[in-house]
């Protein structure tokens, strides 16, 4: 499965986990992470489940920090990071 | 210097506090103070108000005129505020839900101090007054520290040059925790504008707000600044400083804010509540430096005892309010129970000893929640423990053992945080349950802890 998949799949899992009672937002690009539904602590789980599944973690990896704001640059950020 | 006299100094018509509620100037809060202290005079009161325009008009009026200020989280449940009241001997409350309190304690509730008669006091004599702060610190209840006024801005520096008086400060603590009321001692020191965004914003909104209103100063926990950085429209704050506080502040995160911030001095806070001590350090770098242990900063002492930190002061509260617990040793040194690394020019910090978990700035001890867990009928065995976030510095995560009878597993999840969240503080819950086998015990029967 490609990591956009895995990323998106995750990000489900822990938004139903987080919000059973509330419809999971579209997941374009453009979506703003923390508009998304899920806070920082959400989305640091999704950080945390995702190391699990692909057993990296770009923010750990990644020699320049980076915070991306939207999905389009969260996926981006987890293909460039990618162990070769 | 009494809290009042700090104010004097500044224009009356400058303004001191922007919030919802309005402005409030220097003048504004010194006339307040003036035309209350007949009704407060000599008494022993608690602050409990969610609204900070409130607390701050009566935490200046309060000062040098009440024997004592007892500052109460406004989100604490009724029953530790109550416990509160009666340790520390309060004779006045005041908080928005004071006609929630209909208990038999010696103690009267007001919403505000109009309610308060006036009482006519000839002799009026200003002197110290006791203040009490409450922490989450070191334990799962609520605990009571006792400050005076000198001991509380210790670390917050005075305004020297009269520049500082054009500087705002941006307040995303609350302002009744000890590291929100830090941030409203400095900007009342600097004659600064204090801008409190109201905490029914988002994050976006409290930062449009801060930008609305000019903010050049802000504090906030490492994990409150990569939420900061991941907040579209972040880069219009103008920032000239940026402390960071509450958890470790490691070289990515000052880094990371220190390029998207190249005006700002970039300033982090080491602080023990156990000691009642911080310092701070300024040159950009993760941990301290090691010349810190022969020349260390504000009169404090420090040196690494086991790979523990250790701390001196000569001027810290010598107990916890309504526990006897002398938080020094005999020779006045206090361990801190943070877990250092020395290296030659440098020590780390690592984490806290003793398994107490440290995520985003609150302290959690793992045996309360395993005890909250264990109360909950399909729960037969569960270990709670810290899990490294590259996001969050840490996260509480727990293993849980079900009880056989269970079958249905997947929504039991939700049901456990939802049953912990009428139990407990909702930084307590553990964000990642994981359903195991079987848990790991010591030979002392004992969870293993790592």
């Amino acid at each position: 499965m490609k990591i956009e998949e895995i990323i998106k799949q995750t990000f489900v899992q822990v938004f139903t986990e987080n919000n059973p009672d509330e419809e999971i937002p579209s997941l374009n690009k453009d979506l703003v992470l923390l508009d998304s539904g899920l806070d920082s602590l959400g989305f640091a789980v999704l950080v945390v489940k995702l190391e699990e599944k692909l057993e990296f973690d770009p923010f750990i990896l990644s020699e320049t920090p980076y915070y991306p704001q939207n999905l389009g640059e969260f996926i981006k950020f987890y293909e460039d990071n990618q162990p070769k | 210097m009494s809290l009042a006299e700090i104010l004097k100094q500044f224009p009356p018509d400058h303004i001191a506090l922007q919030c919802v509620q309005g402005k409030l100037s220097f003048g504004d809060l010194l006339d307040f103070k003036n035309s209350n202290i007949n009704k407060l005079y000599g008494l022993d009161i608690a602050i409990s108000l969610n609204c900070v325009q409130e607390g701050l008009k009566l935490i200046v009026a309060a000062d040098t005129i009440c024997n004592s200020i007892t500052i109460i989280p406004s989100n604490l449940n009724k029953n530790q505020k109550i416990k509160i009241l009666q340790t520390v001997s309060s004779s006045h409350y005041f908080g928005e839900d004071a006609d929630e309190f209909n208990d038999k304690i010696p103690c009267q509730f007001f919403k505000n101090i109009n309610a308060i008669e006036n009482e006519i006091t000839n002799d009026i004599s200003e002197f110290e007054t006791q203040w009490n702060l409450v922490t989450s610190g070191t334990s799962g209840d609520p605990k009571l520290v006792q400050h005076n006024f000198s001991t509380l801005t210790r670390t917050t520096k005075s305004n020297n040059s009269s520049s500082k008086v054009s500087t705002a400060w941006g307040l995303l603590y609350e302002y009744f925790r000890f590291a929100g009321l830090q941030v409203v001692l400095q900007s009342l020191h600097w004659g600064s504008k204090l801008i409190a965004p109201s905490n029914t914003l988002n994050l976006k909104g409290k930062i449009d707000y801060l930008v609305e209103n000019g903010c050049t100063h802000l504090s906030a926990t490492p994990t409150f600044w990569k939420s900061i950085l991941m907040t579209p429209g972040f880069e219009r704050l103008d920032l000239h400083q940026i402390t960071m506080g509450g958890e470790i502040a490691d070289q990515k995160i000052l880094n990371t804010t220190s390029n998207n911030f190249t005006n700002a001095k970039i300033t982090h806070v080491y602080a023990s509540t156990e000691a009642g001590v911080g310092f701070s350090v300024q040159d950009g770098k993760a941990g301290f430096p090691s010349a810190f242990l022969e020349s260390p900063p504000l009169g404090i002492k420090l040196r690494v005892v086991d790979g523990i930190l250790e701390v001196k002061n000569e001027k810290m509260p010598l107990t916890y309010l309504g526990d006897k617990k002398l938080l020094r040793t005999n020779d006045g040194w206090i361990r801190t129970a943070d877990r250092v690394k020395v290296s030659a020019d440098r020590i780390y910090f690592l984490g806290r000893e003793s398994g107490v978990i440290n995520s985003g700035g609150n302290k959690i001890h793992p045996e309360e929640v395993e005890q909250l867990l264990l109360s909950h009928p399909n729960v037969a065995c569960a270990r709670v423990y810290s899990k490294k976030s590259s996001i969050m510095g840490t996260l509480v995560a727990s293993d849980i053992v079900l009880n056989h009878e269970v079958i249905e597993a997947s929504s039991l999840k939700k049901e456990l945080k939802t049953f912990l969240s009428e139990k407990t503080e909702a930084y307590k819950i553990p964000s990642i349950i994981y359903f195991v086998d079987s848990i790991k015990f010591s030979d002392s029967g004992k969870i293993y802890r790592l």
